[in-house]
């Protein structure tokens, strides 16, 4: 039954406010007739039906929903089955759907935004998808552990029952957040390692180095619909199918991948840079000495220039700018 | 057409076209006759259009929305469900085995206006044999003993729909869609019994003996909750619906050593086919695979593989990460046992002797070979042994020659 394996599909939604200005900006000025926009209420009608389908789509079929907010990540929905038998009992068998669990958390997102607001205390804007990230690896490496799974469940252990395989889909629209650079990347690392499929849709004009080069290393999807009020569409064609019927079919490839990678010193998105020889951390502009691991560098006019040489625009490097 | 034809990649087409032509047979696939699109030639079956954009675009829960808050109360948890479910399915097996004298007990909330005549059921699905009024386990209820829950349910459900068609006068169509509705509930989710009909009240009153549903009192009368038995009905054999009813118990080790923890009277009973009970503690049961034990069990119908899948199946979370689970020796050993019951044949024969004189019996001999029905002589004691077979024409010849 291989072909008919189950997935744990973790949706990282962005919820910040600039991703809602965004989108409402770009359908006030687009006409509504061609698709080319798409109003915040239309974006969350259209994934609540994707997400239906996908629960639809196969029995075993497993959801999670995190919100990539302003400063920190949420979680607004997971599966019945994913919860402990403690927290199931709490909220007895007539468990809401997921649509209305996820709209009640937005609204509650949003109005603790505009409490916030009204209270002064507006907290600097950076976007948390670098933790929404590592927040959805970390609950799926709990489930995907055989001992942590039955402990939470309470139930019958299933360490041989093999678990639905996952996959992280990120729905963003802003533009990355150089800052993070050093946190997504290892993110990616780890979901290479655990096997772990990112995929992500960007809803919007701008493109994210960040998660095309997620999707490229972890053999995920990255596209940018050009017609956004299409992307129910999108979704559900290219989207809703597993990892194992990709393999079938002739999706939408992303045309290229940019491999720039962020300095350590200043977070800026460089194509040249300098690269410690020791450590791979990479700067903008020449060091006495490596900040990261403290090597002193010979001198910055005869020393090395490894990285100028080579740019760092391919994938090698950009791997090992990283390790 | 040709759109259709450019999502697969051109490796996977025939797997495209064989998905196509089941949802073709289904009839989910129509060809296109709708006047808004000319230029389609695929149509989905307009009720599952329907249906499944009610399903994809709806935010409402499926059901419980018209549940009161005091009989979710009331409702039972889900350890009380999984208890209700395994304890009425334990005792049906059990009966089967015979282990048990009573049938599992109706439920005294909802009883069954007509009693579930579970022999027939039972004798009707060939697990049971009631030849002189005596119930004996058959050789496929031997096996149906080692299958997993959603096999064996739904192997005794096929018989139920038939008979239940007799019962209650229902034509099929209704009972199953009953079933299958309940079995796209929740687990734990109640209905109402008085909304059913009668003829459903009879069903769901068989249901609740089987440990499908669990019925109890709360305002507004009597309500059902499906237990993970029900679910199973439409899980289709995967889902954990199913997996989690049979939690891994038995350890086997290579000196052919049997642990099993369970405090279960079935599964002692099922392991008590094939393994030599050594003894049996509250929640352990020690037992030996040996070659009298298996193959009594052989002997009963079970296959060797059967036995292996079942310890397999079951093994103990410890162990469940061995590669393989059950010791390569013991799993060889048990099929060698079977191979070794297969390894005499008998067939009938006739023995003949006493012949004439030595030229009649090497004629005979003669004549045996050529027909291929020889087996054996004694040339010195004058013995010959053919195939029973050939014996009509071995006598014709032996008479002639005389």
């Amino acid at each position: 039954m291989e072909e008919d394996d189950s997935s744990l599909l973790v949706v990282l939604l962005e919820t910040r406010g600039e991703f809602w200005e965004r989108l409402l900006a770009a359908s006030q000025g687009a006409g509504a007739a061609d698709f080319c926009a798409l109003t915040p209420e239309e974006f969350v009608q259209q994934v609540l039906v994707f997400l239906n389908a996908f629960l639809l789509l196969n029995e075993g079929n497993k959801l999670a929903v995190f919100a990539a907010h302003t400063t920190d990540s949420r979680l607004l929905y997971m599966s019945p089955s994913l919860q402990g038998e403690a927290r199931r009992r709490k909220a007895p068998a007539a468990s809401s759907s997921a649509a209305q669990s996820i709209l009640q958390r937005l609204r509650f997102l949003i109005a603790d935004d505009e409490q916030r607001a009204s209270d002064g205390e507006a907290e600097r804007d950076s976007g948390a998808l670098a933790g929404a990230l590592s927040r959805a690896l970390c609950f799926i490496h709990k489930l995907q552990r055989p001992g942590a799974a039955a402990a939470a469940s309470g139930a019958a252990p299933v360490a041989a029952r093999q678990t639905p395989k996952p996959r992280v889909l990120v729905l963003a629209g802003c533009p990355d957040v150089t800052a993070q650079y050093i946190a997504v990347m290892n993110a990616i690392f780890s979901a290479l390692r655990n096997d772990v499929v990112i995929d992500a849709c960007m809803v919007g004009g701008a493109d994210s180095a960040f998660l095309q080069q997620a999707a490229h290393l972890t053999g995920g999807l990255y596209l940018r619909p050009p017609r956004v009020g299409g992307l129910l569409q999108t979704l559900l064609t290219v989207f809703c199918a597993d990892t194992y019927s990709r393999s079938f079919l002739d999706l939408p490839q992303a045309s290229g991948v940019d491999f720039r990678a962020s300095c350590f010193c200043h977070k800026r998105a460089i194509d040249l840079g300098y690269v410690c020889s020791v450590c791979l951390s990479i700067f903008c502009q020449a060091m006495p000495e490596c900040t990261t691991c403290g090597t002193p560098f010979a001198s910055t006019k005869s020393g090395k220039r490894p990285a100028a040489a080579s740019p760092l625009g391919t994938e090698r490097s950009s791997k090992q700018a990283h390790i | 057409m040709s759109l259709l034809d450019s999502w697969p990649t051109p490796a996977a087409r025939a797997k495209h076209q064989a998905a196509l032509d089941r949802l073709r047979r289904l009839q989910l696939l129509l060809p296109a006759c709708s006047k808004e699109a000319p230029d389609a030639s695929l149509d989905l079956h307009p009720a599952f259009r329907e249906q499944l954009r009610w399903a994809v675009t709806t935010s409402q829960g499926k059901e419980g929305s018209g549940v009161p808050a005091a009989v979710l109360e009331a409702a039972p948890s889900r350890a009380d469900l999984d208890q209700h479910a395994s304890r009425q399915w334990e005792a049906l097996m059990l009966y089967l085995v015979g282990s048990a004298e009573q049938p599992p007990a109706a439920s005294p909330l909802l009883p069954p206006a007509v009693a579930l005549p579970l022999d027939e059921l039972l004798s009707a699905a060939g697990l049971l044999s009631l030849a002189q009024r005596e119930r004996s386990i058959t050789e496929q209820g031997f096996q149906f003993l080692l299958l997993d829950t959603y096999g064996q349910l739904w192997l005794l459900l096929r018989e139920y729909i038939a008979s239940a068609n007799a019962r209650f006068g229902e034509p099929l169509g209704e009972v199953l869609n009953f079933l299958l509705q309940l079995g796209f509930r929740e687990v734990g989710a109640p209905f109402a019994a008085s909304a059913l009909r009668p003829s459903e009240r009879g069903i769901a009153a068989d249901l609740a003996q089987l440990g499908l549903l669990l019925p109890f009192r709360a305002t507004g009368g009597m309500w059902l909750a499906p237990t993970r038995l029900a679910q199973a009905l439409a899980s289709g054999g995967g889902g954990e619906a199913v997996g989690e009813v049979s939690e891994g118990f038995i350890v086997v080790e290579t000196n052919y050593r049997v642990y099993a923890y369970t405090s279960s009277a079935l599964q002692a009973a099922i392991l008590r086919l094939f393994v030599r009970c050594e003894c049996v503690l509250p929640n352990l049961f020690v037992g030996v695979l040996t070659r009298e034990s298996v193959t009594g069990a052989l002997g009963c119908g079970l296959s060797a593989d059967q036995i292996v899948d079942f310890l397999r199946k079951h093994a103990h979370p410890h162990i469940a990460q061995r590669v393989p689970v059950v010791p390569e020796t013991v799993a060889d050993q048990i099929r060698l046992w079977q191979a070794d019951t297969r390894r005499v044949r008998q067939s009938r024969a006739y023995l003949y002797e006493a012949f004439d004189s030595p030229a009649a019996f090497a004629a005979a001999a003669a004549h045996a070979r050529a027909a291929g029905t020889w087996l054996w002589q004694d040339d010195a004691k004058g013995r010959l042994v053919a195939a029973y077979v050939g014996h009509d024409a071995m006598r014709a010849f032996i008479r002639a020659n005389r």
